[in-house]
């Protein structure tokens, strides 16, 4: 038997019984195939905690805070718009109020008068309440009541 | 939702981004490390370009728009910080990126890190020989295995031109190794 085995033709390729361990692990998933690179032992666990140092959290919060900073500027320019349009309507209203006003308050003959010297407008409504104070005006405006309707004429 | 979006958004909280980017580093770090170190050859080099790597995904994370996988998205950020790597060394010696990566092949003989046998460095100088786009097509086809479709989505070429330069990629080495 010895001696069959010692005749046999067969012959297998150089370095084959070195590298077929290796060539089969890889065949079975066993070694990755990274084509003959290894890295230095334990490299993957000291890599991932210089990874992490380099990492700046601070950083990342602080261009969220930038983004917190940029919508708060946002809501801010609308807040302000709309105070505007909002003051722009209570003008109105007042100007409404002002001639609602004008008109109760005005004989039909005052008010031909004014219409004769071309002179009625919103301004001029506005103007002739020019000397009542700020505060008195929505006062008036809350409790409907002016000068005229408060019967002081009257009692005089 | 599924798992990776929900792993995205952990990302991009500032509550659990922590402990959500040592989970990233720690799943996807033998990945990258090897596409990279296929690339750059060398130990130190491919050790420098994955920990940039990581850091331009943490400093990017909240602009990913998750128009692709996350994986893709990372292999492309790692392609590019290799590819920069090479340009930006190769100009400060003043020589070319084929010419740079071609000596650091010629040192993988003596490279403490390399334990390849003859066949394995003669297919690396030849895979060095290609111009550097085309190494890494061939490197994602042949030793990754990867689709063109995936190849298509990290390099952003088309199909046809992956196939084009993969083919000529082949012939080029089949020519080397049987000089």
């Amino acid at each position: 038997m010895n001696d069959l085995l010692k005749k046999t033709p067969f012959k297998v390729p150089k370095k084959y019984f070195e590298l077929f361990e290796k060539m089969f692990l890889r065949k079975i998933g066993l070694i990755r195939n990274n084509d003959g690179f290894i890295t230095p032992v334990n490299y993957f666990n000291t890599v991932e905690t210089e990874i992490l140092s380099k990492v700046n959290y601070s950083s990342f919060d602080n261009s969220l805070r930038n983004y917190v900073l940029s919508f708060s500027a946002i809501v801010a320019t609308i807040a302000i718009l709309i105070f505007f349009e909002e003051n722009k309507l209570k003008k109105l209203e007042l100007e409404e109020f002002f001639l609602d006003q004008y008109l109760s308050n005005n004989s039909a003959y005052e008010i031909a008068d004014d219409f004769d010297s071309n002179i009625l407008s919103y301004d001029l409504v506005i103007d002739s309440y020019n000397s009542i104070s700020p505060e008195d005006i929505f006062e008036i405006k809350i409790f409907s009541e002016n000068p005229y309707n408060l019967n002081i004429h009257e009692n005089e | 939702m599924n798992t990776e979006n929900q792993f995205i958004n952990a990302l991009k909280n500032p509550d659990t981004q922590d402990l959500a980017f040592r989970k990233l580093v720690s799943d996807y770090k033998e990945r990258l490390y090897w596409q990279i170190r296929k690339i750059v050859i060398n130990h130190d080099d491919a050790d420098d370009v994955l920990q940039n790597t990581f850091v331009k995904v943490f400093e990017n994370i909240k602009k990913f728009k998750r128009n692709s996988s996350m994986y893709t998205w990372m292999y492309r950020i790692a392609t590019n910080e290799s590819l920069n790597f090479i340009n930006k060394k190769s100009k400060q010696m003043g020589i070319s990126g084929e010419k740079f990566i071609l000596d650091k092949i010629n040192l993988l003989e003596t490279d403490p890190y390399f334990e390849g046998d003859i066949i394995e460095i003669k297919l690396h100088k030849a895979i060095a020989n290609l111009p550097l786009k085309q190494r890494i097509i061939f490197n994602m086809r042949y030793f990754d295995k990867m689709k063109y479709e995936k190849i298509s989505e990290i390099l952003q070429t088309s199909v046809g031109g992956l196939k084009a330069s993969y083919h000529h990629a082949k012939n080029k080495i089949k020519t080397i190794l049987n000089e």
